[in-house]
């Protein structure tokens, strides 16, 4: 165990290849000695790149077409789709007229997202193998079940998701999935489902040794929850211009941390929420996330004699 | 999965629906505060700016206000985050710039917190429970509406109004944010009433409406004409339309308007930002100016420039009607219609004017505070959000004290005036529109992937549009800094005016310029502070705002 150990936390990346590769960097960066990653590593939306003729390239983004050639121009254009977390999906005029096929489109989505995946887990391999930084990493709720899969064949990467993994004298359990949400995304389970899972992980758990919780849906009423209140057609509610909010975590996850009272609880899934926490004797923390902006938020934590000595938001 | 044009999404969560559209626009009109930007000009230009026009007025400030609006907009749309100039800034031009802007916001929030607590009784409770006496001949409502408007019932009201707002921000936001919106609706009902009044009623019948209301009170006969004479001889004079007259009260206008950028604080809030706010801060600033200008030509019409110049002229030099503010053009309308439910649904509208830059301005210093607590520039305990009620509540206290602090000053000293502070609030949009100058440039990969990184003859919009802002700027900083008025009167054009006085001491104005300058560089100080201490245990604060390279 290290006398003093310093983890860089981040999560909800949604397929922004710029976020993600600050995220592999950012250890080095911010002289962190280990990164947990805690879940949604794809992104959620597509953007077709029609070629409309023999190298002659077009998208709509935000509202307006861009029309590219070829070589540097698509290249810029491509990675600019990608800095805003979505997916640059080169096709052609027919394809587009098929798009709108929902099963065309699934399968579209799967194979930009497999491709990504199976790049970064490669990338994430060699960069943070070289610089020997530990790397948990887990899909989240919005990540469908085959990056599960894609991050398991990572040599240097460690798919943490599911079972007890040591990190440095810590004992950390991971779990990507989050309860029901008006979306119904590829990974959901209800509170009793949730419930179970975790408590088969805490039985895995070595007792006299300090724990590290590593979950995507954050506990109910803790602040770290607070989200947009929806109405059932999906709008954001509202009143005197401001957006209504209410807590919308998991009451199974907040009675596991209340029950096992792990030294750092880590959590994402409600991107606006920004906050951190305690529960008992748990320091509990969500960095959020602005992948859409290029940034990588993040949170430094600090660990000492198995406990949490102190945690300093990042935004890089 | 759903398509939108040119951009397919698969089922995630957080994909919401285009919502907030009207709601953002309510939002940043309720800062900009129709009822009280329209009062201040009424009530002060025709009396002590002679040759001002207020229409002209109006529409000079919107002039100078769009260009800053834009900047809020377009950053807004870049970065679509909650907390506005700390977001920008930081990211633009490093965060001690950031911190100074944001905290300069902050400050003032707090201490303008308590302006328009003692508005509320000043101008809305007082002129409400008078104008009810006088039509109802009504003695208690009367000495009520007599006593709101002394320092010892401004304080009490304005403090019962803090602690009110702040116990419910801290119990939770929606339910007030319901209840705002009817407020809003009342208060707009408010507007077109007094409209409808003062065209139905205007002229001879306002004239013999007031002085059956008020001869009793004042034991005059013919108290409207009264009013006019002592102020003739007291001094009051009108000239004819002057530029430089028109252009320099545009203080008291540009004090509400350029708050119509509010919207960008709660950025993160707000979906399909890169729409909704590039153009509701915009719309709110025209729509606002539109609604003001109609009114204004109404009332001038019903009541005449010289009685509206006397009537604000009249509680500061000759006191005909014993009171010691202005009555609000709401209190007019009252008098006007003669009727009892009127003077009640106008009362009540302005009432909610009076006080309507308070709410947000709570939640935006106490968003701020725990900004700075999360990024550890404050103690953690301002970051701590309750458990139960899930909201700031430290945070909030801390505001609603200062705010509490701010009102006692502002109720009990007449040297606390009114703009000293927009002075400062200045400053902080030019460091915003230097950052929208400094934005393709110092962020070139975060503009090219914003939805507003237009180009015009080359340049980039934002850029173009940042200079304007600042131009625009300088002018308003230029007016506040001639106007007699502000509080912070320093020059005489563009020379400088003798910093002391008779007695050998700074002059108020320039004192007061001093403060104003010291709360600009309190964030610079208090970001340096910080950064030492927290370097001692260990922490690089710096580090919350650099970038990670991507390679």
């Amino acid at each position: 165990m290290k006398p003093r150990l310093t983890i860089f936390f981040a999560t909800d990346i949604h397929g922004s290849e710029r976020v993600f590769r600050k995220f592999l960097n950012a250890a080095s960066f911010y002289g962190a000695d280990a990164v947990i990653f805690g879940g949604d590593i794809t992104g959620k939306s597509l953007v077709p790149v029609v070629e409309v003729r023999p190298g002659r390239f077009e998208a709509r983004l935000f509202g307006r077409t861009h029309a590219v050639a070829e070589g540097t121009e698509l290249d810029d254009l491509e990675d600019r789709i990608r800095t805003n977390g979505f997916y640059p999906y080169r096709t052609t005029p027919d394809e587009v007229a098929i798009l709108a096929d929902p099963a065309h489109l699934r399968a579209a989505f799967t194979r930009v997202m497999a491709e990504t995946a199976e790049r970064w887990v490669t990338l994430a391999d060699e960069k943070l193998r070289a610089a020997g930084i530990p790397a948990l990493m887990m899909p989240g709720n919005d990540d469908e079940p085959m990056v599960k899969d894609l991050l398991a064949q990572g040599d240097w990467i460690i798919d943490a998701e599911g079972r007890r993994v040591e990190l440095e004298g810590f004992q950390v359990i991971s779990y990507g999935y989050s309860t029901t949400t008006p979306w119904h995304s590829p990974r959901e389970v209800t509170e009793q489902g949730m419930a179970a899972a975790l408590d088969d992980l805490a039985a895995q758990l070595v007792d006299g040794q300090p724990v590290i919780f590593n979950l995507h849906d954050p506990p109910y009423g803790s602040g770290l929850d607070l989200a947009l209140k929806l109405t059932d057609d999906l709008r954001v509610e509202s009143g005197g211009g401001q957006p209504l909010v209410e807590p919308v975590g998991s009451t199974a996850v907040r009675a596991a941390i209340e029950r096992v009272q792990p030294v750092l609880s880590l959590h994402g899934h409600i991107h606006e929420s920004k906050a951190t926490g305690r529960i008992g004797r748990t320091t509990i923390v969500n960095p959020g996330s602005t992948y859409g902006e290029g940034t990588l938020q993040g949170v430094l934590i600090t660990l000492e004699k198995g406990t949490v000595i102190g945690h300093q938001f990042v935004s890089g | 999965m759903a398509t939108t044009e040119g951009l397919y999404q698969r089922q995630a969560t957080g994909l919401v629906r285009e919502a907030g559209t009207w709601s953002t626009l309510v939002y940043n009109i309720n800062f900009v505060s129709i009822g009280l930007m329209m009062m201040f000009a009424l009530q002060l230009e025709p009396a002590f700016y002679p040759g001002g026009n207020i229409i002209g007025s109006y529409l000079l400030s919107l002039v100078i206000v769009l260009p800053t609006s834009l900047v809020f907009a377009m950053l807004a749309a870049a970065m679509p985050r909650s907390g506005a100039d700390y977001v920008y800034v930081s990211r633009i031009l490093g965060p001690r710039l950031g911190m100074m802007s944001s905290w300069i916001n902050t400050v003032w929030w707090f201490i303008y917190g308590g302006v328009p607590s003692a508005f509320f009784a000043r101008y809305g409770l007082g002129p409400l429970f008078r104008s009810l006496g006088l039509i109802g001949g009504n003695q208690t409502f009367l000495e009520i509406g007599n006593w709101f408007v002394t320092p010892e019932g401004t304080i009490i009201t304005g403090l019962l109004l803090l602690s009110a707002l702040v116990a419910i921000f801290s119990l939770g936001l929606n339910a007030y944010f319901r209840v705002q919106n009817v407020l809003f609706g009342i208060a707009v009902l408010g507007l077109g009433l007094i409209a409808l009044v003062m065209l139905t009623s205007g002229g001879q019948t306002f004239i013999d409406n007031f002085n059956r209301f008020w001869d009793p009170s004042t034991g005059l006969t013919g108290t409207h004409a009264a009013v006019i004479a002592q102020a003739t001889t007291d001094g009051f004079a009108e000239a004819p339309t002057d530029f430089y007259w028109t252009l320099i009260p545009i203080t008291w206008i540009y004090l509400e308007l350029v708050f119509n950028q509010s919207s960008a604080y709660i950025g993160g809030e707000i979906k399909r930002a890169s729409r909704i706010q590039l153009w509701s801060m915009p719309i709110a600033a025209m729509l606002s100016i539109g609604i003001a200008i109609a009114l204004t030509w109404i009332i001038q019409n019903a009541v005449g420039n010289t009685f509206l110049g006397v009537i604000g002229w009249d509680p500061y030099v000759s006191n005909v009607l014993g009171q010691p503010y202005p009555m609000p053009f709401s209190e007019l309308a009252a008098y006007a219609s003669g009727n009892l439910a009127v003077a009640l649904v106008v009362g009540i509208g302005f009432v909610f004017w009076s006080y309507t830059w308070l709410p947000g301005q709570i939640l935006n210093a106490s968003r701020n505070l725990l900004a700075y607590g999360l990024d550890g520039v404050l103690p953690a305990r301002f970051a701590s959000v309750s458990e139960r009620y899930h909201t700031p509540v430290f945070s909030l206290v801390v505001v609603g004290l200062m705010s509490a602090i701010a009102l006692y000053v502002y109720a009990t000293n007449p040297d606390f005036t009114t703009l000293v502070g927009i002075v400062a609030f200045i400053v902080s949009f030019m460091i915003v529109s230097i950052a929208a100058v400094a934005f393709p440039f110092r962020r070139r990969a975060m503009w090219e992937s914003s939805p507003i990184a237009w180009r015009l003859a080359g340049l980039p919009v934002i850029s173009v549009v940042g200079v304007l802002s600042l131009s625009a700027l300088f002018v308003a900083m230029w007016a506040y800094l001639n106007d007699p008025l502000s509080g912070v009167n320093i020059l005489d054009g563009l020379a400088l005016k003798p910093i002391s006085g008779e007695d050998g001491g700074l002059t108020k104005d320039f004192a007061r310029f001093l403060i104003a300058a010291g709360t600009v560089v309190s964030g610079l100080v208090l970001f340096e502070v910080s950064r030492i201490v927290r370097a001692r245990r260990g922490v690089r604060l710096e580090a919350n705002y650099g970038e990670i390279p991507v390679e």
